[in-house]
């Protein structure tokens, strides 16, 4: 393949993830790669460092619209990139423990649940009157706009969130993919924050995780120029784009294409993982 | 209810990532001008050559006029776009006067520099 079509075609699937990343809050990569593998043929290490860098400008291009338009709750994204942050180290240092590819497999199975879950979900308006003592304590309710004017909501489960938050970590610490698909199920499912506020919070946040990983992957030699340009280049005119039309989606179709992604993340994992137990 | 400072923060990091943009593209365009019909070959890993591993090696090449590290220049600036991120979101809660958000954030921003310097 010649370096011209190699970089068209890679800017066009990335235009695509990063309009999807910027919707669902899962920062886009967990397309960029498996394409790039599966289709393109490139190296899964500088894929990963692509990726990574799919995050990070998914995460910065769509942080004007998401914080304009006040969906983004920046306490409660700060108060769980704690945890991430925790589990990340703690995830880098049991990978010389813990058969890696087994995790894979068992997190690909918890992600078809949690798919199934997400799906199944659809009522946002909460009957709930009261918060959690923690989100009462640390501030964390706040209000998002919809059609029907500005809505509050409250936080609940605010530690079992933070524990999926702390496991997201380590799944990133181990792995280096799906934290922010658990950063989203732990804000929508666990702490039932309103379906874009944990979107657009999971948009805030990851670029911070992508960026304490990205030096890593830098000495290891995974990020190539001439791959990552086209990636971060579609990436990010396709999060500008996918920031402007998230206010104006439903939320049940967003929904929808969270949990088909989920889907898709936990096949590529079992794929992966029983690939590398079996070699 | 918001505070305005989020939407300035908004601007700023945006605004940042579009300026590492517009330095990774003028490389890009410039490597594309030169190799554009070879032949690529991704689908082995070789590493990277040192030039394009150190930041100041990507620096100083970058400087000379590179292409190629004049884009992973842009890279790394995307990674320092991170930084002032989280920079930002600490003076929001120092505007605030929220002790135990200033504390958090500085955490963060603690283990972010520990790992990105």
């Amino acid at each position: 393949m010649t370096l011209i079509s190699f970089t068209l075609f890679t800017l066009i699937l990335s235009f695509f993830a990063g309009i999807i990343g910027a919707l669902t809050g899962l920062g886009g990569a967990l397309i960029t790669i498996p394409v790039m593998v599966l289709f393109l043929h490139v190296n899964i290490h500088y894929a990963m460092g692509a990726g990574l860098f799919a995050v990070m400008a998914t995460s910065s291009g769509t942080a004007m619209a998401y914080l304009r338009s006040g969906f983004t709750n920046v306490r409660i994204g700060i108060f769980l990139e704690i945890a991430a942050a925790i589990g990340a180290v703690i995830g880098a240092y049991v990978t010389n423990f813990l058969p890696a590819h087994f995790i894979q497999v068992l997190f690909g199975f918890i992600f078809i649940v949690m798919s199934y879950f997400a799906w199944r979900r659809h009522s946002e308006s909460s009957t709930l009157h009261t918060a959690h003592y923690m989100a009462n304590y640390l501030l964390l309710n706040g209000s998002y706009p919809t059609p029907e004017g500005e809505k509050i909501y409250l936080v609940q489960n605010v530690w079992s969130g933070f524990s999926l938050m702390g496991l997201a970590g380590i799944l990133s610490g181990l792995l280096g993919i799906g934290s922010g698909t658990m950063k989203v199920i732990a804000m929508d499912q666990a702490m039932q924050i309103p379906y874009k506020v944990s979107t657009s919070t999971s948009n805030f946040i990851i670029g911070i995780t992508a960026a304490v990983g990205a030096m890593v992957f830098f000495a290891h030699g995974y990020v190539d120029p001439i791959i990552t340009f086209p990636v971060v280049t579609g990436v990010l005119i396709g999060a500008l784009l996918g920031a402007k039309m998230m206010p104006h989606l439903p939320v049940k179709h967003l929904r929808k294409l969270f949990s088909m992604l989920v889907l898709l993340l936990a096949l590529e994992m079992i794929y992966q993982g029983l690939g590398g137990m079996l070699s | 209810m918001k505070d305005p400072f989020e939407i300035l923060m908004g601007k700023i990091i945006t605004g940042a990532i579009l300026i590492s943009w517009l330095i990774l593209l003028y490389g890009g365009i410039l490597y594309l001008k030169q190799h554009a019909h070879e032949v690529i070959h991704v689908q082995n890993f070789y590493g990277e050559p040192t030039r394009l591993i150190k930041v100041a090696d990507i620096f100083h090449t970058a400087l000379k006029g590179v292409p190629d590290s004049i884009m992973q220049f842009g890279l790394v600036t995307i990674v320092v776009g991170q930084v002032i991120r989280v920079f930002l979101t600490g003076v929001l809660f120092v505007k605030q006067r929220d002790w135990i958000f200033v504390a958090l954030t500085l955490t963060i921003l603690l283990i972010l520099i520990h790992n990105v310097f």
